[in-house]
């Protein structure tokens, strides 16, 4: 006898009744709708270690992204139906077609479409439009997205809106069992055959196998065997067809070399938003219903809401136990006006909406992440089948102390100690296999050096990540070289090389790096614009710099860098004219960094030329008003120009006859190294304080934006300093100079102190300020 | 005053007759005191046709969870509040739920700046205070506390509009259920059905603040804009022919046409965005909701009723639209007239309303 129970991937109710109908039933063979390609996995089932969500992994080993997962939660009925079988020492197998032959069965038509599309272009080239295009076959109808969810068709005849609620009413969510499996298959019996959509063919082959497996099996001497299969496939398996039919339907398919392991999974990933097809809405709430239902708890709503408002709590949201018990109240009544037996996920979330969160929708997002879908991540016990990548991973991990997390946790290195730098290593070794469990942040405050900042988050889907970059090598290190070397070999542009360089460095491997810097130089060569080199300088000066806090010779860096300098250099001031707006505040950016980069080369000759290229931008006619501005700065910084000079250039640049946007452009650009100038050099305030009370109102309203964010990157204190300052020119303009005990009203006074003795005081002040380097003793 | 000659009439008068059908062929349970069971009273705001073949016009048009949520929470002792931008029909939903539970949407205290604690507890006829004293016949009653006695809905209208210290006598009437008198010493029982559905505006958010043991004995309902074009204009063209019907307009029914126009100028110019979400528009400081878009064609009709024709033309609507639009006699017009010049000019077939808008904009 054989018994098919058609059930919901990841239903709780289904789980809980296929358990009771396995008790009643006492079958001799579970065979249940999976790959069996899997089936030598099965076994650890029974190893408690092994904890949900997990998914079996099935992937092609000549191609591991052709990949496809099986995943289980507690509450999937698949799952208990593997638990009980194992647990009673029932045989259990897979029923699916073998992915061996799905596999193989998509690779042949990939190629074949690849093969019609070469044709097609041929054809293209050779003959004329029309007549290739003539000859185009039709497109495919697409069987799947006609059918939509079946289950819609069955919840519109009962009143109800969408499928998964309604599925949820009668099904997941209701008290007690009935018959539940024999309703659900008359139920789609009569739904496929009033339909009669049309399948593809891939499923067509999948029920054919399924129907042969369970004939086998009866051949085979199975008295009384359980089959577990998606609701959908129930009448079809019922069906009588020929053996020799599906027989024939089954007949030459190819084969390819599969591998099968269990991965640990997430219940973000059993969503539907994330684009599994059997997905759910919301995990967190079918883990809830499971779990009181094997409490044996009868209505899951107060608790559920309880949970809810311990979550908003966390989040500053005053939701007490009276307003909880006000939310119980008001899901029950709205289950009622519904007309259903008990509130569901859709009851309970409207009535926290009305009653925690002021009606407002926004505050009950809080609640996706750690209560909707919720924050669960599988484990698997050691040693279960696995690749020796992943292992060497899992190693590496555990020595470090680095445990995987479903949450984002946050992680900050100290490079000065072995472990923070084994560790830095360990991840950005990772990053190189692109498996991006770490993602490097940047730090506020502090720059120190020493320090690196990571922000830590495990996803299901990395597993496949480690599977693609098995292909590279058995170990981290290696995949890690393999994969860098490789991918520099593809001739990425400079940048790519250069940041596929700084990685090799900061994972510890000097080989990829000997690679990869060979063809940096050999890219060097050829990059020929201004941009494109300083965007290059950077990062490498910033590498050469920093090697040493990681005890790597990086002599050899050096020289690229002073070479694309010195080639930057000539050609930059022919690229500053005739920009536009976005174009000139990129090149701006880029020319700040590339300072940084001369300062922290510390090459002599190198900056004295830097300095006469800014000298030349600062001073040409043409170039946009803000990088001369930026020059003006970088020089008046360099103590390359004195206060005079920088006092002149100020006032062409705001003289009545620039317009009033070049004059804010160059003002932009000079302050973008900071506002501390201005409290410091009195004479340049009362310049721009000058130009700025002077402008005409409308000019004035056109610049003001302008103006306004130019300020508003400075500091707060400097802000206040220089308002201040602007203050004292406004009471001490009048030359009485009477404010002398105000450092900053007194400004006549305070240029009567002895610069000499007051400069390193003042020097060192600016430091521990922080205030800039360009104030040097 | 008879209802034939009320300018408005209320609710439970204007849909007598569907509220009786409903109640004649409700067959569900009624909670106390209500005079239909809580289905009854969701299909009368959201539409329905009964087994006799009466139809129910919709009174809310949109979401049904939101009448079924506001519903459910009257049937638990919890007070209600209505939310939303001005012109999502606040009033207008608190008015018939109010009608089709109690039958009666008079009890009603309209929240001012100037709303004293009378409103909301009793006043005294002082001539009978000074003559005979503190008693129960010199008490005036709110009605607040007539909808405690007889075990009504009461509605309080714009809540926040009214002094923090005013909205708090809620508190003890939400919580206890009972109104104390202390000067007669004795107190005023709710009898079961009484229950207060309260509405705010959320652009007043701040002014009068709700306190938060206020809110707590609330059940917080947010009204939205129409959700698509669709729905809005379905609003506008119901309303305004109920409008033109009690004002006795001569004019023609507007076409269907001049609606979906104007309210497709309110909701672009609300939402920000042109309605395909190709073009970027800048927004007017005014809420521009559905409620003013109606006004605008009954306005445009009345025009044209008077004035012109009878058929409404662009030149009737946009001088209505203007006023609509135009709030800030500063930044609003060059919203506007940016608006115009890059929008309603390069659409098809809207050169009258570009051109009515402008002659008249300047």
């Amino acid at each position: 006898m054989t018994t098919i129970f058609g059930i919901r991937h990841h239903g709780p109710g289904c789980a809980r009744s296929l358990v009771k109908a396995l008790d009643a039933l006492r079958p001799d063979l579970v065979l249940i709708e999976g790959p069996p390609d899997a089936d030598e996995l099965i076994d650890a089932v029974r190893d408690p270690a092994l904890k949900p969500p997990v998914a079996i992994l099935i992937y092609d080993v000549e191609n591991p992204r052709r990949a496809a997962f099986y995943p289980f939660a507690e509450f999937s009925p698949e799952w208990q139906a593997l638990r009980w079988a194992t647990a009673q020492g029932v045989p259990v197998r897979f029923l699916d077609l073998p992915c061996t032959h799905r596999f193989a069965i998509d690779a042949a038509k990939e190629e074949a479409e690849r093969a019609a599309a070469a044709a097609a272009e041929q054809a293209e080239e050779g003959q004329e439009k029309s007549a290739a295009s003539a000859s185009e076959p039709e497109p495919e109808p697409q069987p799947e997205a006609a059918r939509g969810d079946p289950l819609s068709w069955l919840a519109k005849a009962d009143g109800y809106s969408d499928g998964e609620r309604w599925w949820n009413d009668r099904v997941e969510e209701r008290a007690h069992d009935g018959d539940l499996f024999a309703a659900v298959g008359e139920a789609l019996t009569a739904l496929r055959t009033e339909l009669a959509l049309p399948e593809t063919e891939h499923d067509l082959r999948r029920e054919a196998w399924m129907r042969r497996g369970i004939r086998e099996a009866e051949k085979a001497g199975a008295q009384n065997i359980a089959v577990v299969c998606g609701a959908w496939h129930l009448p079809a398996l019922r069906q009588a067809v020929k053996a020799a039919d599906d027989a024939a339907l089954l007949k030459g398919m190819p084969k390819a070399k599969v591998r099968a392991t269990w991965a640990p999974w997430t219940f973000e990933r059993l969503t539907s938003a994330s684009g599994y097809g059997a997905g759910v809405e919301s995990p967190g709430w079918y883990e809830h219903l499971w779990e009181r239902g094997a409490m044996g708890e009868g209505d899951p709503t107060a608790r559920w809401i309880t949970k809810a408002a311990r979550v908003l709590r966390g989040h500053d949201v005053s939701a007490s136990s009276a307003s909880v018990i006000e939310a119980v109240r008001l899901a029950q009544a709205l289950a009622g006006l519904r007309g259903r037996p008990a509130a569901g996920l859709s009851e309970t979330l409207e009535a926290m909406r009305a009653v925690f969160c002021e009606g407002d929708g926004a505050l009950l997002g809080l609640l996706k992440r750690p209560l909707l879908v919720g924050e669960r991540l599988g484990e698997l016990p050691e040693g279960l089948a696995k690749l020796p990548l992943q292992d060497d991973i899992e190693r590496q991990q555990k020595s470090l102390r680095l445990k995987p997390t479903a949450s984002v946790t946050p992680l900050e290195l100290d490079l000065r100690e072995p472990s923070g730098r084994a560790r830095s290593v360990f991840l950005h070794r990772l990053r190189a296999v692109r498996v991006h469990w770490g993602k490097p942040v940047q730090a506020r405050g502090g720059k120190g050096t020493f320090r690196e900042h990571w922000s830590l988050q495990w996803a299901a889907e990395l597993v496949l990540a480690i599977i693609d970059a098995s292909s590279f090598g058995n170990t981290l290190a290696t995949a890690a070289e393999t994969r860098l070397a490789r991918t520099a070999e593809g001739n990425p542009p400079l940048e790519t090389l250069v940041e596929l360089l700084e990685l090799a460095l900061l994972a510890d491997l000097p080989a990829a790096g000997e690679a990869i810097l060979a063809r940096v130089q050999a890219a060097a060569a050829s990059v020929d614009d201004p941009p494109g080199l300083l965007r290059a300088i950077a990062p490498l000066a910033r590498l050469a710099r920093y090697g040493s806090v990681r005890q790597t010779d990086l002599a050899a860096v050096r020289g690229i860098v002073i070479g694309l300098a010195r080639r930057a250099h000539v050609e930059l001031p022919g690229a500053v004219s005739g920009l536009a707006e976005e174009a000139a505040a990129e090149l701006a950016q880029l020319v700040s960094g590339h300072d940084e980069a001369i300062r922290l080369i510390e090459d002599e000759p190198l900056a004295e030329e830097w300095r006469a290229t800014t000298r030349r931008i600062m001073d040409h006619g043409s170039a946009h008003p803000a990088l001369r501005g930026l020059c003006t700065r970088m020089q008046r910084d360099a103590d390359a120009l004195d206060a005079e000079g920088v006092a002149t250039r100020l006032s062409h640049a705001l003289s009545a006859g620039q317009s009033a946007e070049a004059a804010a452009a160059w003002l932009e650009g000079f302050l973008s190294g900071g506002g501390a100038v201005l409290v410091h050099d009195q004479a340049l305030l009362a310049l721009l304080h000058a130009w700025l009370a002077g402008l005409p109102a409308e000019q004035f309203q056109a610049v003001l934006p302008l103006v306004r964010r130019t300020f508003a990157r400075f500091t707060p204190p400097e802000r206040g300093q220089i308002g201040q300052a602007v203050a004292g020119l406004a009471s001490g303009g009048a030359g009485s100079g009477a404010g002398g005990g105000r450092g900053s009203g007194g400004g006549a006074e305070l240029w009567e102190i002895d610069e000499a003795r007051a400069r390193p005081a003042v020097a060192l002040t600016a430091s521990l300020l922080g205030l800039g380097e360009g104030i040097k003793s | 005053m008879s209802t034939a000659t009320a300018l408005r009439a209320h609710a439970e008068t204007d849909y007598a007759h569907e509220l009786a059908a409903l109640a004649a062929q409700d067959e569900r349970p009624r909670p106390p005191q209500w005079r239909l069971s809580p289905w009854a009273v969701a299909d009368y705001l959201l539409g329905a046709k009964l087994a006799d073949g009466t139809v129910i016009t919709p009174k809310y048009v949109g979401d049904r969870r939101i009448i079924e949520i506001a519903v459910a929470t009257l049937t638990t002792d919890r007070a209600l509040l209505l939310l939303g931008v001005p012109g999502t029909a606040k009033s207008w939903v608190s008015e018939h739920l109010a009608a089709a539970i109690s039958g009666d949407s008079t009890l009603l205290v309209q929240g001012t700046a100037g709303t004293g604690e009378e409103a909301m507890r009793y006043g005294w006829n002082y001539a009978r205070l000074i003559a005979e004293g503190p008693s129960e016949a010199a008490l005036v009653p709110s009605p607040v506390m007539r909808a405690m006695r007889e075990g009504k809905l009461c509605r309080v209208e714009e809540l926040t509009r009214m002094p923090s210290d005013v909205q708090d006598t809620l508190i003890t009437i939400l919580s206890e259920k009972t109104l104390p008198i202390p000067e007669l010493g004795r107190e005023v029982l709710a009898t079961r059905g009484f229950n207060v559905i309260a509405t705010a505006n959320n652009r007043d958010r701040g002014v009068n603040e709700l306190s938060s043991a206020l809110l707590r004995r609330f059940n917080v309902v947010v009204l939205p804009t129409p959700a698509t074009i669709d729905e809005e204009v379905s609003i506008v063209s119901q309303r305004v022919a109920s409008m033109s019907k009690a004002l006795s307009l001569p004019a023609e029914a507007p076409a269907l046409e001049e609606i979906r126009r104007v309210v497709a100028i309110f909701r672009e110019l609300r939402s920000g965005a042109t309605e395909d979400g190709k073009a970027k528009v800048k927004s007017p400081s005014g809420t521009l909701s559905t409620a003013e878009a109606i006004s605008v064609v009954t306005q445009g009709l009345t025009l044209s009723a008077h004035f012109g024709d009878g058929t409404l033309k662009a030149a009737d609507l946009a001088s209505g639209m203007i006023g609509a639009i135009v709030k800030d006699p500063v930044q609003d017009p060059v919203v506007f007239r940016e608006y115009l010049e890059t929008v309603v000019k390069e659409r098809e077939g809207w050169k009258d309303l570009y051109r009515a808008c402008r002659d008249q904009m300047k």
